[in-house]
This record gives C-alpha cells, sequence and structure tokens, in this order.
C-alpha cells in the first residue's frame, strides 16, 4: 500500500495557499519596515529515525545533529531534536523532494514523511522582523544576526511555530515561519495586528544590533 | 465647558514646563488650565486644589501627598463612558487636552460627602470590625454594603476601548532607575558594547535631579542628563524606555515592566525582559510621619513639595510648617525660601542637627523646633493650622499654616530585590530597610543601596556597571563622572519615629486604607503580632499604593506597641507587581478573535460556501448547514435523515492522524491498546481504546496496519496532542528500547466521510480504481487508489452506523474533493452534514463519545469492553488496575440506552436516575444521562446513560430528577439503530 500521497499535479493554483483555503484573501501585508508574505509553493519532508539509525544506519546526506542547527542549501535541513529533522525547498516539488530524501536514508531506520501539507509557511523581512517576533515570542530574535542560519520552535500567541533565521548575505533580517496549516488565519492575523507596533519599536530602539 | 480658571499656585517663572502650550482640563465637573508637562496633581496644585478625594473607609478629606507611584490618597477616575479608567494615582496622570477627571468617592458631592457618618461613628468601625459584627444573617447579607461602601473605583461596564501591547526582549544589563546612578551605569555599560535597557517610570530622565537643584558641571543637572541619555540612544544596542515601571522581578530575574503609552494608540504595554544581571538604581521612598491628624489634606511629603515647586514651579502652599526626621526636609526649607515662601517653622523630632544647617536657618530667620513633635493639626478640607509639642513637654505652640511638609525619612525602593528573594536588613543610620543579600546576577547602586549624595550615587552606578560588565567578560571605560557643583541635602542620619499611644487623636499609619494607630493596638492586643499576620488584620499596606508610604511606619509601630527593633519585627513579603498592572496589559492581544486560536479546515472557504454554521470544537467545525428559513433544528433534522435513507458528506479533517512507524510498531501500540494490535493484517483497520494506568478509558480510534511496520492512529480530534505527548512519553521514559517512532499527521490530511445507503454509488461515481464492492474494500478495509483525479487513501470506517468510506487526501487537495465529491452526489441528493447530525448518528448507533459517555472513572467493562480487554492475552496500559477489586465489583454505572415513557418528553444531558419507586433527591444519585438527543430515525427522545449495574436493569423503568423535574424512563440497549450491523457490512 503507498503510504504517500503527493497529488502534485493538476491543483488549482489557489488551493496551495493556506488563507486561501480558509477564505482570506491577500497573502502579502506589508509595514513601514516589516514585510509579511505567505509562501505557498514550499515543500517540507519530515525525516524520523530510529537509534539504529545513528549506529548501523546509513545516509548518503549529511545532517545537523544539534537541535536547531539549520543546514542552509536546497534543501535546507533543520534539526528539530535529536532524530528528527525537517527538509525545505522552495524550488522541489513535495514528491521530488520526499524521493530524494527516501533515495538517502537507509529506509529500514527511518520513517520520511510529505508535510508539505501540514504547514503554512509565512516569510518575515524587514527591520521590524525581530521586533515583530520579540513582540511574539520569548526568544532573542534581537541577537539573531550575529547568530547565523538555524532555526528554532517557539509559541507565538497559541500558536507552535518553528522559526528558521535566515542570513541574508546583506539586506534586512528574514525570517521564515512554519505554522500548523490550520493555524495559519490565527498567526497570520496576529502578526499583521502586531506589525504597527513593531515598526514602532525600530523607530524607538533602531535596528537590532 | 466653562471659562477655565487661572492657576494661583504657579509660580511666575521656573519649572521644566511649556508655557506656550496651555492644556485645559476638567476635574470633578470644573474647567482648569496647566500646561504641557504637568501631571494632574500638579495642575491641581497649580490651581489651588488640595481636596482630590475621599479616604477609603472614613470617607475623610484627603489631598495630594506625594509625587510619585506611591500616592496614597489622590485616587481619581479619568475618561468617561466605555473609557473610564478607575484608580489612577493623580501625580502619574500626563495632563493632555481635554482630560476629565473626577474624584472616586464622595456623595453627594466631594465637598460634602455623606459617607462621612462613617468618620465620626468611627469607634464603630476599627480594623477587623467586619469579622466580629455582620455575623447575622450572614457575611454575604452585607458584604455588597459594605463593599460599595468602602470600594475603590467603579469598573468599566462594557469592553475596554483601550489596547495594549506585548514585547518580550533580551539584554545583557537591565538597569532600573534612572537617576544619577541608573544613568552612570548604563553609560558604562553601553559604552563597553554590552546590550543595555535603561528603564524610568518617570517621562524623564534624572531622578533626583528632576526634583533637587543639582548642579552638575557647573550646570544645572538635567542638561548631563540630556547628555547621556542623547549618548545612551545613539548607542548600538542600548535601549531607553521612559514611562516605564518595572513591576516584577521572578525566576532567572526575568523581569517585567510596564510601559504607559504617551502618543500612542495603544494604552499599555508590557514587556518581559530577560536580562543577564539587573542593577536596581530605583532610589528610595519618603515616608510620612505619624501623629494626630496627619491625614488632612495640605500634609504633604516634604519631597513632594520641592518636587512640585522645582519641577512644576507649583507653590503648595503660602505659608509652610516642615516637620521631619531627617535632614533632607531642610532642602525643602531652602528651596521655598528661595522663592520667597514663607516656611513658619521647622519641626525636627531629633535633639541635634548639623551646625551648618542651623547656620543656614538662622540667617533665613526661620524658627527651629529640636527633638519636638507635631502634636495634632487643624483644619476641615485642608490644614490651617499644626500644634508643635515641644521636647519639655511644655504647653503646645500653634502655628497657622496651609502646608504641612512631612518627612519621616527614605525608605529604599527595595521591592524588586525582595521579588526575587533577595534578603533585606534594617539600618539604623538610616532607619530603613535595605537590601542585604541579592540575588544572582543582581546589585544596586544609588540611594536604594544607602548613598548619601550625589557623587555617591554616581561612583556607586559607574562602580557596579564596571563590575557586571567584568562578570559578562566585557572590559569597560568608565565614564568621567560629573563635577557636583551643589548637591541637595540628602536624608543623613536619620531620627527614629516616635509613636505617641497616648494621644486621643487618631494618628494615621496608612492613609490608603485608613488604618490608624488605634487599629494597630487592637491588632497587638488581639495578638496579631508576627508582621505577616498584623498586616492582615489591618490592611495596612494592602491598598493601591501597597504601602509605598506607610509600610516602614507600621513595622516601625509594630516593633514599638511590641518592644522589638525594627529589625526583628521584618518586613511583608513584597510580591509583583510593584505598582498596579491593569488586566488588559496582562491580556495584550488575547482578547476578541485572539482570545483563543481558531483552527480552520482545509475546505473552509468551501464549508462558507455552503453556508455551514460555524462553531468552535477546537476546530472552527460546521456544526449544520442550514437552508434558507430552516431552523438549526430542522436542518440537524434533515442532515440525520438524509444519512439515513441517501448519503451525506462530513469533513472530518480534525480527527486526529498519528503515524507510529518501526519494527516494533506493532509491539509498541499493542501495549498501549486493549486490543490485539500484531494480529491485525496490513490494508486493515480496528476499533481500539487507550486505557490509563488506572484502567480508565482515556481515548478511542480506529488504527489502521498500512505497512507491516506502520500504523495510522486515529485519535479523537481533541486528543490528538495529548495522545500524541503520552505516546512519545511511554516510548521515551519507559520503552526506550521498543524501536517505534510516532510522528503527528493530522493537519497533513483532509478527511471526508461520505455515509449513507448510496455511498459506495457516491464514490464510485467520483471515479476510482479502488474496488469498492464488500468483500474487496470490506467494513474496516483501508485502500490506496485514484478518486476524482487525486490519489486518496480510502477507508471503510463508520461513526454513523451506516455504510460508510473515510476520502483521505492532502490537505491542500481537500477543498477541491469536497467540491468533487459535491459535484458529484448531485444526482444522489447528497446532504453535507454537520457535527450536531453526526452526534445523533452516532448517538442512535450506541457508538461511545469518550468525555461524553465516560468520566474519569469508566472502564471498558463499563461500555461493553470488558470482554476484550480480558480476552487479551498480552499486557497492556491498566490491564492491571482492571483487576482491582473496586473494577470488578458489582455495582459500576454501565452503559445503556434510555427512552422517555412518553415519546415526545425530551431528555437532557445530566439528568440523575433513580432506581425504584417513589424515590427522590437527596437520594444518592444511581446513574446519570450522559448523551441526550431528539431522534429524527425513530421520531422520539433518545439517550444514553451510565447506570448502577446498568446491564442487568435492561427493561426496568427509573425515575430521572433533572432540577425539579421529574419523569420516567426505560432501560434499554445501548444501539438503537441497526443493531445487528447490518448497515455496517453493506
Amino acid at each position: 500500500m503507498a503510504h504517500e500521497i503527493l497529488n502534485e499535479t493538476g491543483q488549482p493554483p489557489e488551493l496551495l495557499s493556506a488563507l486561501a483555503q480558509a477564505g482570506r484573501s491577500g497573502k502579502a501585508c506589508r509595514g513601514e519596515r516589516v514585510q509579511l508574505t505567505e509562501r505557498e509553493a514550499v515543500s517540507l519532508v519530515s525525516l524520523r529515525s530510529l537509534a539504529e539509525l545513528d549506529r548501523e544506519g546509513s545516509t548518503l546526506i549529511e545532517l545537523p545533529r544539534s537541535a536547531g542547527t539549520l543546514l542552509p542549501g536546497n534543501p535546507q535541513i533543520l534539526c528539530l531534536r535529536p532524530r528528527e529533522w525537517l527538509f525545505i525547498s522552495d524550488s522541489a516539488t513535495p514528491g521530488a523532494l520526499l524521493h530524494h530524501v527516501q533515495g538517502a536514508i537507509d529506509p529500514r531506520h527511518s520513517l520520511v514523511s510529505n508535510r508539505s501539507d501540514a504547514f503554512a509557511v509565512f516569510r518575515l523581512q524587514g527591520a521590524g522582523a525581530p521586533w515583530l517576533l520579540g513582540k511574539l515570542s520569548g526568544l532573542d530574535f534581537l541577537g539573531g544576526r550575529a547568530a547565523g542560519s538555524h532555526g528554532t520552535r517557539t509559541r507565538m500567541g497559541d500558536a507552535a511555530v518553528i522559526v528558521l533565521y535566515l542570513e541574508p548575505e546583506d539586506g534586512p533580517p528574514l525570517f521564515d515561519l512554519l505554522v500548523d496549516r490550520s493555524l495559519a488565519v490565527y498567526l497570520w492575523a496576529l502578526l499583521e495586528a502586531s506589525i504597527p507596533h513593531a515598526d514602532e519599536l525600530v523607530e524607538s530602539f533602531g535596528e537590532p544590533v | 465647558m466653562t471659562e477655565a480658571r487661572r492657576q494661583p499656585a504657579r509660580l511666575a517663572s521656573g519649572g521644566r514646563i511649556d508655557r506656550d502650550r496651555p492644556i485645559r482640563f476638567r476635574f470633578d465637573g470644573r474647567s482648569y488650565e496647566g500646561y504641557h508637562g504637568d501631571s494632574l496633581a500638579s495642575a491641581l496644585l497649580a490651581n489651588g486644589i488640595h481636596l482630590v478625594g475621599r479616604s477609603f473607609k472614613y470617607h475623610r478629606p484627603r489631598g495630594i501627598f506625594s509625587s510619585g507611584e506611591e500616592e496614597p490618597c489622590a485616587l481619581v477616575e479619568t475618561g468617561e463612558g466605555d473609557a473610564r479608567i478607575p484608580n489612577r494615582r493623580a501625580p502619574l496622570v500626563p495632563l493632555c487636552e481635554g482630560l476629565v477627571a473626577r474624584p472616586q468617592k464622595g456623595w453627594p458631592s466631594l465637598r460634602f460627602d455623606a459617607g462621612r457618618i462613617f468618620d465620626f461613628t468611627h469607634r464603630l468601625w476599627p480594623a477587623g470590625f467586619y469579622n466580629k459584627t455582620f455575623m447575622w444573617p450572614s457575611w454575604g447579607f452585607w458584604e455588597g454594603l459594605v463593599r460599595r461602601t468602602a470600594g475603590l473605583g467603579r469598573p468599566l461596564d462594557g469592553p475596554d476601548p483601550d489596547h495594549y501591547e506585548q514585547v518580550n526582549a533580551h539584554c545583557d544589563l537591565l538597569v532600573i532607575g534612572g537617576g544619577p546612578a541608573g544613568l552612570a551605569a548604563a553609560l558604562t555599560a553601553g559604552r563597553a558594547g554590552l546590550r543595555v535597557m535603561l528603564v524610568d517610570q518617570g517621562d524623564r530622565f534624572g531622578g533626583i535631579l528632576n526634583r533637587d537643584r543639582i548642579v552638575l558641571d557647573s550646570h544645572p543637572g538635567q542638561r548631563w542628563v540630556d547628555r547621556v541619555t542623547d549618548e545612551l540612544n545613539a548607542l548600538p544596542g542600548v535601549m531607553v524606555l521612559s514611562n516605564t515601571t518595572a513591576v516584577g522581578v521572578y525566576d532567572h530575574l526575568v523581569t517585567t515592566l510596564l510601559q504607559t503609552g504617551v502618543d500612542t494608540d495603544w494604552r499599555e504595554c508590557l514587556w518581559t525582559v530577560r536580562p543577564r544581571r539587573i542593577l536596581l538604581a530605583t532610589g528610595a521612598i519618603e515616608q510620612g510621619l505619624i501623629f494626630p491628624g496627619n491625614d488632612r489634606p495640605g500634609v504633604m511629603l516634604a519631597g513632594a513639595v520641592r518636587h512640585y515647586l522645582n519641577r512644576w514651579a507649583v507653590q503648595a502652599g503660602n505659608r509652610v510648617v516642615v516637620a521631619t526626621n531627617n535632614d533632607s526636609a531642610y532642602q525643602t526649607v531652602f528651596d521655598l525660601a528661595a522663592e520667597s515662601i514663607e516656611v513658619a517653622a521647622v519641626v525636627d523630632t531629633r535633639t541635634a542637627i548639623e551646625p551648618e544647617l542651623e547656620q543656614r536657618l538662622a540667617s533665613s530667620g526661620i524658627e527651629v523646633y529640636r527633638g519636638a513633635r507635631i502634636g495634632g493639626t487643624l483644619g476641615g478640607r485642608r490644614i490651617r493650622a499644626a500644634r508643635v509639642a515641644p521636647s519639655d513637654g511644655s504647653r503646645p505652640i500653634r502655628l497657622s499654616c496651609d502646608l504641612l511638609a512631612v518627612s519621616g525619612g527614605w525608605a529604599p525602593r527595595v521591592h524588586l530585590a525582595a521579588h526575587a528573594r533577595g534578603e533585606l536588613r534594617f539600618d539604623e543610620h538610616c532607619q530603613a530597610f535595605l537590601p542585604g543579600r541579592l540575588p544572582d546576577g543582581m546589585a544596586v547602586a544609588g540611594q536604594v543601596a544607602g548613598a548619601e549624595s550625589t557623587e555617591q550615587a554616581l561612583a556607586q552606578g559607574r562602580g557596579a556597571a564596571a563590575d557586571l560588565c567584568r562578570a559578562l567578560g566585557r572590559e569597560s571605560r568608565p565614564p568621567d563622572l560629573p563635577v557636583v557643583s551643589a548637591d541637595s541635602l540628602w536624608a543623613g542620619r536619620t531620627g527614629t519615629v516616635e509613636v505617641d499611644t497616648g494621644a486621643r487623636a487618631r494618628q494615621w499609619i496608612d492613609l490608603a486604607h485608613d488604618v490608624t494607630l488605634g487599629d494597630a493596638e487592637l491588632a497587638v492586643q488581639e495578638g496579631f503580632v508576627p508582621v505577616e499576620h498584623f498586616k492582615r488584620y489591618t490592611t495596612t499596606g494592602m491598598s493601591v499604593d501597597q504601602g509605598k508610604t506607610g509600610n516602614l511606619n507600621a513595622f516601625i509601630v509594630l516593633g514599638a506597641l511590641t518592644g522589638r527593633d525594627t529589625g526583628a519585627v521584618g518586613t511583608t513579603t513584597y510580591r509583583p507587581p510593584y505598582v498596579p498592572v491593569t488586566l488588559g496589559a496582562i491580556a495584550g492581544r488575547r482578547t476578541g478573535e485572539f482570545y483563543a486560536p481558531r483552527r480552520f479546515l482545509p475546505a473552509h472557504a468551501v464549508h462558507q460556501s455552503l453556508n455551514a454554521r460555524f462553531e468552535d470544537y477546537g476546530w472552527q467545525r460546521p456544526d449544520a448547514y442550514p437552508e434558507e428559513g430552516e431552523t438549526l433544528e430542522d436542518a440537524i433534522r434533515r442532515e440525520v435523515l438524509a444519512v439515513r435513507s441517501g448519503v451525506g458528506v462530513f469533513d472530518n479533517s480534525p480527527i486526529g492522524k498519528l503515524e507510529v512507524f518501526g519494527p516494533d510498531a506493532a509491539e509498541f501500540l499493542n501495549r498501549l491498546y486493549i486490543n490485539d494490535v500484531p494480529g491485525l493484517a496490513v490494508g486493515r483497520a480496528r476499533y481500539g481504546m487507550m486505557l490509563n494506568e488506572n484502567g480508565v478509558i482515556i481515548d478511542d480510534g480506529v488504527f489502521a496496519r498500512l505497512a507491516e511496520d506502520r500504523f495510522l492512529v486515529n485519535t479523537t480530534s481533541a486528543g490528538v496532542d495529548r495522545i500524541g505527548g503520552m505516546m512519545e512519553e511511554w516510548l521515551q521514559c519507559e520503552w526506550p528500547g521498543l524501536r517505534a517512532v510516532v510522528d503527528d499527521a493530522t493537519t497533513q490530511w483532509a478527511n471526508f466521510t461520505v455515509a449513507g445507503p448510496r455511498a459506495r454509488e457516491l464514490v464510485a461515481a467520483l471515479g476510482t480504481d479502488v474496488d469498492l464492492d464488500a468483500e474487496a474494500l470490506p467494513h474496516m478495509g483501508v485502500a490506496v487508489g485514484a478518486l476524482a483525479g487525486l490519489d486518496a487513501r480510502i477507508a471503510r470506517v463508520s461513526f454513523s452506523g451506516e455504510l460508510s468510506f473515510e476520502l483521505n487526501v492532502p490537505a491542500r487537495c481537500g477543498a477541491g474533493l469536497l467540491k468533487a465529491i459535491l459535484a458529484a452526489g448531485e444526482p444522489f441528493g447528497l446532504t453535507p452534514y454537520g457535527i450536531e447530525a453526526l452526534m445523533i448518528l452516532r448517538l442512535e448507533k450506541g457508538y461511545l463519545h469518550v468525555g461524553s459517555d465516560t468520566d474519569g472513572s469508566t472502564t471498558p467493562d463499563d461500555v461493553g469492553w470488558g470482554r476484550v480487554a480480558r480476552r487479551k492475552q498480552s499486557d497492556f496500559i491498566g490491564r492491571r488496575s482492571l483487576d482491582r477489586v473496586a473494577n470488578r465489583a458489582g455495582g459500576r454505572n454501565q452503559l445503556v440506552g434510555l427512552q422517555a415513557l412518553d415519546a415526545a418528553r425530551p431528555l437532557r444531558a445530566g439528568g440523575h436516575l433513580l432506581v425504584g419507586e417513589n424515590r427522590q433527591p437527596p437520594a444518592l444519585t444511581d446513574g446519570w444521562i450522559t448523551s441526550a438527543a431528539f431522534s429524527p430515525t425513530l421520531g422520539r427522545h433518545i439517550a444514553l446513560g451510565m447506570l448502577k449495574d446498568g446491564r442487568e436493569r435492561l427493561g426496568s423503568v427509573l425515575t430521572v430528577c433533572d432540577e425539579d423535574d421529574r419523569y420516567r424512563v426505560k432501560v434499554v440497549p445501548s444501539a438503537f439503530h441497526d443493531p445487528e450491523n447490518q448497515k455496517l457490512g453493506a
């Protein structure tokens, strides 16, 4: 029995948007110093491994081993916790990403699952982005620029969110937020409502150091 | 609005106010004028208004006592309608155009308050009077009256129209207090490259430099403040927040700050800061003196008199008497004299004062009474004279005055150190509690650390910051400190606060809660000697100000009354918040649409187009799809009948979906379920139950075997996080040797249930390569194949009791599949049905709903699944508990069906079941109705219930007690519909 069902062809494009599915129009919101957009076509694959993968299994791709480490590239690989990873790609289809991971990891010791439908992905960009995240989560986003690319799990409001700290070569701070697809509208509205104050905070206290 | 009055008590020049920006405001129904930069308190004083409120308990006239957050008397309400804000301390209310303020007490008017009757009869209302009186008929009978009479402020009638923000922040060093010590510290740390936050509760930094005429580097101190704050604002990584009060310090130095919005569209912002180190430079609060009549309007802290004079150019009185036990009040004398304001006399409780002071006073011609105290005051709505009791016991001297400036010493603001469990020690020199052992990572500087001059405060701030920088691995380049060209007088050696227990007139310890020396004596007399008991009996320190000007004196009084040193008395426990925090600030954005997260179905928009009526069941789910002109009840009945007779579609996407993988996945699940798992074939599903260690049902659902080493576990939609967490816990903590992983796939999939006699026809009409025949895909069978042009997982699972297919596709295809089902279903009269119809369908079928039909004691046997559990050979969680005597004994509640003898009689969940004739409450209950509804299929009301020995009582008749209602029901099998399961196997 096939485990993974992808349905990559023939989908109306509007169905890729978690916001549109929930009846909310608009996939971008712009403050003075922060932009929020929904990224619709991001492919996500989850890898859960058994202990045997560490001991005797083989992998053809390098896996980051400490929680929170985000390996840049395409796909990006985020270690969420010991023996749990998330592969993220905005160019590969879910099927291609799934096959890529399945082909690289010993299947006897790992559960590789398509999770492209489980999450909504929002991108935050701009000097106000760290402030916006700092308003909603207790983590230190203002020190993020010096901390390099990494990812972490946190809560914003009552939503569990995975935050990817992306390190642009130059330009303003950049973050991707992964949230349970069913909570996309909630988090979006929370972020949108908080943007004016984040703008105000940048105005008052400047950009992060 | 009447024409605003002029400001008779405003000096012609001076003060840091903008005289070019007059502001009109109203207080107690009258119009006044102030200036930009005023507080409400300074503007009222400038207008000669001293009577601003009535006291909490006795309704005595009260005026403005202080100039800061410690204000115990001047509580006002501002705003109108829904924008009213009660319990605001007038010194902290910034004056703004159109401000409307009013006193909180006083009926029919502030000037004449009928509640004053409590003052005249005060002997009837000592501390704790309500514990001794009002016992009949009950305290509850009187409580409302007492609260109405004594309460403070009125809550809003409607929703709060303001909005509030919250921010989290991290820093290396949090400096609390922007006076000389705090500024020097922030500058030192900021220049060393640390991430620094500097916060001050005032609208201006400088602390004492705002109040006193201190000269730094030959210029007014404020110039140095401006220069330092400019540099701090320019330093990267340094944040400077004014109008921000640190309200609590918690474990690991987590600190909450309350920022008041100024010219912002939010009212308050609550900051949660996680600093690596904290420096407290919070200064000190001046204390009052205890003497008869010390609560009259016009009795004011000496430092506040100076503050109003220097900062706002307000002359709080024309003829002033100053009473003190320390040097700092002499600065008030000199500042008043410098403005040619008459100082009638200085009354110092100390017998000796510094010769220099004596000399300066002598040259000013101001008389000093040494070793004397205030023996009483005269006046009504404002003080008009003070009586001085000389040290030699001679006849009291009456001094006419309209302002009595008092200083009982300075109590360092140690509250935040105490929040974090720092220890305090009593210092004899300053007669106050100073920080002792500090929490790790916290330091103090300035007056809170016992500094006695501006120079010392600056040096302490710089030194403490340098130490903290070193501790954080940074070398600092300490800034040059300004030269203090002219300092103000600091407290110096403080005399003891004398307590005159012989005076007849009342002496107030806590102005805010109307606690008197007599109350303290009564508390001690009744044995409330430990300081915490004393506080609770007298209620001292329990009002809006939390005793900031009264606590220290209360401890001193308690010591004096019990023959102990103040240090031995100790302090009460200081707890957050340091100042009142609005509930709005605590809630932040968690109101309205953000009160709780709303979860949306993958096909939410499609349901909207079907006119679904949504309810929050953890997710926004359609509870029904009423058609035009149809009631909800009618819609539900129509939907139920459609499923029973034709075909319906239900969005079941929220159902919990946990994937369990690994060579030991079957063994793992076998230990969780009461059912046999290893024997389940690939492509088959089974209904199962999970128990906790006590053998109690915690969840149920279908689990399917997708491969030898891969299972899909369905949980209740509300239970997926709980069950997923439980699985992880058992796997990680108890059975780490099992080779299995659990992955939550709930939102990856959209799930639609097509149910009804024509369900197979409809699924076939969608177009599928899966053989839907009952033999190829039987009840509890699972298959994967094409469906409506999509790939899908199809399962024969039913919660309605009808032929049913669960169609699963990735969530992004959910809306598309639902549209396809609706289109294909048109020829079949397809009816979308909601949660309400589903719950009736399952009730008719007698299917269990965990949480509704079960509680924290229900075992499998209670719901008819005991045989399955007993038959299982291997162990599972809860098994041992099923053999406990209590679980095996008779008399347990068991699941049964119920129907009223009168078919039209509605049944309600919660009604109690009584076995036997003529039994009435308060008889012990024999069970209760757990689920009830009208069955459109049967045309009568039906119910499920838990009944004592229920299975033995099939066919018997019971009495239902539902509040005052009584009716009879018959016990029947729980499956009302298709008890032979013929439809499921169709």
